[in-house]
């Protein structure tokens, strides 16, 4: 596979949804920022109370290194997770729409007049959406992280001065770093995680004519329906499908080691969590899909 | 000359419609090739069998490559223009050349930009503030820029004014064409092309009908105008195609002794519009 044309294939669906991909993250990004200084500026500060809760801090950091350290990754996942909420609608749209809009206006056959293979060009839209789309979501998550961190930098450094009051202690126990670490090193395996969902989504995208979305929802609300049916009328157990799909984009209580959260190693489980999710159906099913949105591609005329 | 393009029974149906049935063609370098025919005919289809772009029977090879099993390969050295409001409205121009650089071993950036220049197409354009003419231009500086042996133009310049129309093939003819290099063309306005094919196929119901150099088409062919008098002698020479307009009547002639035509009336050189609504309506009076 040549990397070039990956890459430049890559670069031309972020040019493509250059709007969605820029603006989504950014807004968001500023309504965190937004929202509190609203609130700050609204509402009248008790600065005798904030300089209690600072001196409480003081003792807090010291005494309490460990649960500094579980508040900071909680806060962590609280600033990260409308990214990634957004981040998974925005992919989900991607993957409706990336194989179906270049259809809708035939621009289609002009990409593959271009020698680049069709294999690479949906592998290029898969990278796109599983790994890059979040991968730009959580980076603006990273800078708004970052830029909180300044503030706070600076905020340290003005009790420390001014105040006499250190907090340096916090930025030890936080382990920032590690913590963002953890939180970027999801992007994978939740990738993999939802591998079928997304092939599901380029399948319709490339089979719809029209209204991918319907095409995306239908087929599964009408098997599940059949199904339910069937369960209903022959006296089965359970609905197989039915089953197998709500275990499967669940994440279950079970699947996270209390164990793990006693002995420190607590900030892994969501990680662990999702990768307890990915087994061998993961990989067959994202096969026949991505498959068929290959042999599609291929062999659907266009014209 | 080895062929750039042969294709051996071509056939290709959509369920029990056959679209194209056993074409045979072969095209050399240094050939301007026109796939003429009626809407419907297949003409597409069978570009699109060149291309790759759809399954078909029979064989066809390009430049040693089969179009399905070797389309990227194929397509290094192959180049296509279809329509004209392909281009995705989204594209920047600038996105457009980095792009091609990137995908395209045998894309020149400096040669698209210099044809550019000669447009009013600005890098920074997007493709949906050009006009129709304009996404034209820009598509053929893409294509223009390819040092490409082959040329696949399926209508490309379906609903242009005439100028733009005409800037297109001088275009062609200027920036792409050479002995070494093939073009394939398809449009319905074959008389603003006869001047350039070299090589006219007419193809109806999917089958070709007619496959000469377009030299020996015009020396195969003849028009005779015939005044009233000689109409009825002039029909038992069996005319491909008779049309009377103000007393003259105007007939196409396949194959006919020209001195015999001449003692009948005016004998002139058809023009390949002439040729096709000939051969395609073929009345034989």
């Amino acid at each position: 596979m040549n990397v070039l044309t990956m890459k430049a294939s890559i670069r031309k669906e972020l040019w493509e949804f250059k709007k969605i991909l820029t603006w989504v993250p950014v807004a968001l990004a500023v309504l965190i920022f937004v929202i509190p200084a609203l609130n700050f500026f609204l509402h009248d500060i008790d600065t005798y109370a904030l300089f209690v809760r600072f001196e409480r801090m003081v003792e807090f950091q010291y005494s309490h290194a460990a649960e500094v350290e579980k508040i900071f990754f909680v806060g962590l996942i609280s600033l990260f997770a409308p990214f990634l909420v957004l981040s998974t609608i925005v992919q989900l749209y991607y993957f409706l729409t990336c194989l179906y809009d270049e259809r809708r206006d035939q621009s289609v056959m002009f990409w593959r007049s271009l020698p680049v293979s069709d294999s690479l060009t949906i592998m290029s839209k898969l990278i796109t959406g599983a790994l890059v789309i979040p991968a730009i979501f959580f980076m603006v998550a990273t800078l708004v992280l970052i830029t909180i961190l300044i503030f706070a930098l600076i905020g340290c450094i003005v009790l420390s001065i001014g105040y006499d009051i250190s907090l340096w202690g916090m930025w030890v126990s936080s382990n920032i770093i590690s913590a963002a670490s953890i939180i970027w090193a999801t992007l994978l395996p939740l990738a993999i995680w939802l591998l079928p969902l997304f092939a599901w989504l380029m399948l319709a995208s490339m089979y719809a004519k029209k209204a991918p979305f319907l095409w995306a929802v239908l087929p599964v609300v009408a098997l599940l329906l059949v199904e339910g049916l069937a369960v209903h009328y022959l006296d089965l157990s359970q609905p197989f499908i039915g089953s197998f799909l709500l275990e499967y984009f669940a994440i279950a209580p079970e699947h996270v080691n209390t164990s793990e959260i006693a002995t420190g190693m607590d900030r892994l489980v969501p990680f662990k969590a999702i990768a307890s999710n990915i087994d061998f159906s993961t990989a067959f099913m994202s096969a026949v899909l991505f498959y068929a949105t290959y042999w599609l591609r291929v062999n659907k005329g266009e014209s | 000359m080895s062929p750039l393009i042969s294709i051996n029974k071509l056939s290709k149906s959509y369920g029990n419609k056959n679209v194209v049935s056993n074409v045979d063609l072969t095209i050399s370098a240094g050939q301007i090739v026109g796939l003429v025919g009626p809407n419907g005919a297949g003409k597409t289809t069978c570009l699109q069998a060149i291309l790759g772009l759809t399954d078909f029977d029979g064989d066809i090879d390009v430049l040693g490559h089969h179009p399905r099993k070797d389309r990227v390969k194929m397509l290094n050295d192959v180049a296509y223009i279809a329509d004209v409001a392909i281009l995705p409205k989204w594209l920047k121009v600038s996105q457009a050349l980095t792009y091609m650089q990137d995908v395209h071993q045998n894309f020149d950036m400096e040669k698209a930009k210099v044809f550019l220049e000669k447009t009013n197409i600005s890098l920074s354009d997007k493709v949906k503030v050009l006009s129709k003419g304009m996404v034209t231009q820009l598509h053929l500086a893409l294509i223009l820029a390819i040092d490409a042996k082959v040329l696949i133009l399926d209508e490309p310049t379906l609903g242009l004014d005439i100028l733009t129309r005409r800037q297109f093939y001088s275009h062609l003819l200027e920036d792409f064409y050479s002995e070494d290099k093939c073009i394939i063309i398809t449009t319905h306005q074959i008389e603003e092309i006869e001047h350039i094919l070299t090589d006219v196929a007419f193809i109806q119901e999917g089958k070709i009908v007619l496959s000469e150099s377009a030299e020996d088409i015009r020396e195969r062919f003849k028009l005779l105008a015939v005044t009233n008098e000689h109409v009825e002698q002039a029909k038992e020479l069996k005319p491909l195609f008779s049309n009377s307009l103000m007393g003259l009547t105007t007939m196409l002639f396949d194959d006919a002794d020209k001195d015999v035509l001449q003692s009948l009336g005016n004998v002139s050189v058809p023009s390949l519009a002439d040729i096709f609504v000939g051969v395609m309506t073929k009345e034989i009076c």
